[in-house]
């Protein structure tokens, strides 16, 4: 804020530039008194007395018009700046998803994959063992694994050797043996599983036979699910 | 309102946007760091996929008629304990793809990467194929394996230092 003119009406006696100031009483208010050190003011040419204006030359500046429109430009650009630079930061934050191709088969990191390979061996076991006792049961516990469209498929099969199944008292254990991530993308993993079946059924020696499944999981709202099992 | 004041205004306003956009500068330039070769890398799955696919290839494929390139082709993708043992397994090698007039040939149906870091990573791999020898008449029969190979990053290669058949 400018200071006061000194042209007011205070009684005091005015400071003539070229002259010193004179010792103030003690007596008056510490807020008039002058501060030391004082700089020698400039000698003016006689007979033009001049009053010392206080106001500092950077408070008369920051009041003025030009100051103004200066900073409202100075604003404009660097608003038009971080506008310009927050549109590219958004628009690289949303790239599109990366898709896997034969150059790059895994285009996520374990932490989105390791789970869909996790399941998929943990599917393959449900999927490919059982026991006749349990045949409804295993049914249903394999269909919470799938999709609908896979599960419409696997039923069929199953529903087809349900009963040599059960008339046989077959088990199936199945023995995971590796998984191994083929392809990734954030919403479809596939993975290469290496299982072994241990076959009993109540007629016959027990048999083993090894398997390599390339297990196609996919990113639901339930969670990863079995869409596709091919096997060699 | 003194026009000093709206200055004053403006002139916090206008450091406050430049600081933003600093921020958002220094916010732009670190999304922009490429990712460090680690078990996230894209290129880290499909280096170690090609070259598990690679040395399987060269593994399961192998004739007495061209003996010496069937052992130069799996030495070349190898290092370490698997190259010295294959190594020094050669002339038996020879001598039974001779004796059994042996040709096998294969191709990778799948593999898959089991782990990877920056320094090595375990692969496994199903293939497929024939074989013809003595004992089959000459005949092609079926064969597929499973394999796990674990391989070790050295001079910017991937090379194979274990191959195991997954039983």
């Amino acid at each position: 804020m400018a200071k006061n003119s000194s042209r007011g009406s205070s009684s005091r006696p005015r400071r003539l530039a070229g002259t010193t100031s004179p010792a103030r009483p003690s007596d008056e208010p510490a807020a008039d008194r002058t501060p030391e050190p004082t700089p020698e003011p400039t000698p003016q040419p006689p007979g033009e007395p001049q009053i010392n204006a206080p106001a500092e030359p950077d408070d008369r500046l920051l009041g003025t018009p030009l100051v103004t429109r200066v900073l409202l430009a100075a604003l404009l650009v660097v608003s038009v700046v971080v506008a310009v630079e927050a549109f590219v930061l958004l628009r690289d934050d949303d790239p599109a998803p990366a898709a896997p191709s034969a150059e790059r088969p895994v285009v996520v990191g374990e932490q989105v994959f390791g789970p869909a390979v996790e399941a998929a061996g943990q599917s393959v076991q449900v999927l490919f063992g059982g026991g006749w006792e349990t045949y409804d049961e295993d049914l249903e516990q394999a269909r919470a694994l799938m999709t609908d469209e896979f599960a419409e498929e696997y039923l069929s099969t199953k529903e087809d050797v349900r009963e040599p199944f059960v008339e046989a008292r077959t088990q199936v254990d199945v023995r995971l043996s590796a998984q191994g991530v083929v392809r990734a993308s954030a919403s479809q993993v596939q993975v290469l599983v290496f299982f072994d079946q241990i076959t009993s059924k109540a007629d016959e020696q027990t048999s083993f036979s090894q398997y390599r499944a390339l297990v196609t999981m996919v990113d639901t709202a339930e969670g990863w699910l079995v869409s596709q099992v091919e096997t060699e | 309102m003194s026009r000093r004041l709206v200055n004053l205004g403006l002139y916090a306003l206008t450091l406050a946007v430049a600081a933003a956009g600093v921020v958002l500068a220094v916010t732009s330039v670190r999304a922009e760091e490429p990712a460090l070769p680690a078990e996230g890398d894209p290129d880290l799955y499909a280096a170690v996929l090609e070259a598990a696919e690679e040395q399987a290839e060269a593994f399961v494929n192998v004739r007495y008629d061209d003996v010496d390139a069937s052992i130069d082709a799996v030495l070349d993708g190898a290092t370490g304990e698997f190259e010295e043992q294959y190594e020094s397994s050669t002339s038996s090698v020879r001598r039974v793809l001779r004796q059994n007039r042996s040709v096998q040939e294969g191709e990778v149906v799948w593999a898959g990467v089991v782990d990877a870091d920056a320094e090595s990573a375990v692969v496994i791999v199903a293939t497929q194929g024939t074989l013809a020898n003595k004992a089959t008449d000459d005949q092609p029969v079926a064969r597929s394996f499973r394999l796990r190979l674990q391989l070790t990053l050295v001079e910017d290669r991937w090379l194979t230092d274990d191959l195991q058949f997954v039983g």
